[in-house]
């Protein structure tokens, strides 16, 4: 089963061989984490940073900003029993222009807002991957059922 | 080689079916002082395939009426008459985007929502930037229609898409337009802008078409400079993609020269294009 992650969302599974996936990420990112051990899996996928950039698109239903966003994710997946020291984390998206004035360059100001929530937490530096701010389209996806992590850049696949 | 494809491209702009007189007759009418919406009526509805997408459009939450709308006359009592041209224009280039570009690597909904918030940021930036009603309805063509020529190249791209992926690789440095250029000969942009001529479309407007990817050329016009800045917006909201998105380079001046100074005002339209292409998105995909 494969479950779409849109703009703005997270989705978190257990135990089950269930496939997430982004849509094209273009500067916003893509959050996936994977912990082997219990089983637990998430991705979260969110296109403007701050809190003033969160949108209501119908009565209650949000799409939320990385500010909103990520500390709803990161505190579920803990009351879950997810165990980040060992968890194995990949971070896509980002995308910047070429050659682009500084105001535009959306990819990294949402990179800081994912790096300013990771650091509260006791992540192993040798099981992240970042692969952000790349100029072409990216994709992140989060397969619990071979429990890997795998990082599309522009047709070219990296798995972690 | 590359002569024979610039060929077989430029004969291939003659097969694509001419821009709808329905199209432009309606945006004359729209242009009166009193507007007789019968007659407009009349016009739209003589082409099923534009009345059907006129339809659909204006039900999308983005335009929020109060009810379900089954009538041109009756979507006419609605809406204002810059939002009548919108869906106007809007509802004729659905009909280019009908298919997936496979050599660009975008689905057929990839390129038309990419398409329409493209015109929908273009609109706002536009507004802003103080232009009369008529030269703020240019810009949304434009925007709408700047990747016009992928319809045409997307053939020839999808053939040659391994040379492409080789000279990308061995040369980093170089940007998408460069490497369309050296493969086939032309890029998107100044097919696109062909075809647009060929149909009798304002220069202003095939310019900036042409222009979309220019570093430069995109300066020489406050229209070029919205459209191509309305695209890169609204790749960075990750709505298109493609083989070629963001392997382009921008201009350091483009938003000087629309007196955008903070993020501010980028993060505004950021939110407003997130927001409406969604809504749309509901609609069609």
């Amino acid at each position: 089963m494969i479950i779409k992650i849109p703009k703005g969302h997270y989705q978190i599974v257990e135990k089950r061989g269930i496939i997430l996936k982004t849509e094209f990420l273009g500067s916003g990112i893509g959050l996936g984490l994977m912990d082997k051990e219990n089983e637990i899996a998430g991705l979260c996928h969110f296109v403007l940073p701050y809190k003033e950039h969160d949108l209501e698109i119908e009565e209650g239903e949000m799409i939320l900003s990385g500010q909103s966003l990520l500390p709803l994710f990161l505190e579920e997946l803990a009351n879950r029993g997810f165990d980040f020291s060992s968890a194995k984390i990949a971070i896509a998206g980002g995308s910047k222009y070429k050659e682009i004035p500084e105001i535009l360059n959306i990819g990294e100001v949402n990179f800081k807002v994912v790096q300013s929530f990771l650091i509260k937490h006791p992540i192993n530096p040798n099981n992240i991957i970042v692969r952000v701010g790349f100029s072409c389209q990216s994709f992140l996806e989060v397969n619990l059922k071979e429990k890997i992590l795998k990082i599309n850049l522009n047709g070219e696949e990296e798995i972690l | 080689m590359k002569r024979q494809i610039l060929e077989r491209i430029f004969d291939k702009v003659d097969t694509i079916p001419t821009f709808p007189k329905v199209a432009f007759q309606a945006l004359e009418l729209l242009k009166k002082e009193d507007v007789d919406f019968r007659e407009l009526e009349r016009v739209i509805k003589s082409d099923p395939g534009i009345t059907a997408n006129f339809l659909k459009i204006v039900n999308s939450p983005a335009f929020g009426l109060p009810q379900k709308i089954d009538s041109l006359f009756k979507a006419f009592m609605f809406l204002g008459l810059n939002q009548i041209k919108f869906i106007v224009v809007a509802s004729v280039a659905k009909k280019y985007f009908s298919k997936d570009l496979i050599g660009y690597g975008l689905s057929v909904e990839d390129i038309w929502i990419h398409s329409l918030t493209c015109g929908i940021i273009a609109e706002e930036i536009a507004f802003d930037v103080g232009f009369s009603p008529q030269k703020i309805e240019t810009v949304y063509v434009a925007s709408i229609l700047h990747d016009i020529g992928k319809i045409v190249l997307d053939l020839y791209t999808k053939l040659e898409i391994k040379e492409f992926q080789k000279i990308a690789k061995e040369r980093m440095d170089w940007d998408f337009i460069q490497v369309e250029w050296l493969v086939l000969g032309v890029d998107h942009g100044l097919v696109g802008a062909h075809l647009l001529e060929k149909w009798e479309f304002p220069k202003y407007i095939s310019f900036a078409v042409r222009a979309h990817h220019d570093s430069d050329l995109m300066l020489q016009s406050d229209i070029a400079s919205i459209v191509a800045l309305s695209n890169i917006l609204t790749n960075t909201l990750g709505i298109g993609g493609g083989v070629d998105v963001f392997n382009y380079k921008v201009s350091e001046n483009l938003l000087r020269n629309l007196n955008i100074t903070g993020p501010e005002k980028i993060y505004k339209y950021l939110k407003s294009g997130l927001y409406k292409s969604l809504l749309i998105q509901r609609e069609f995909v």
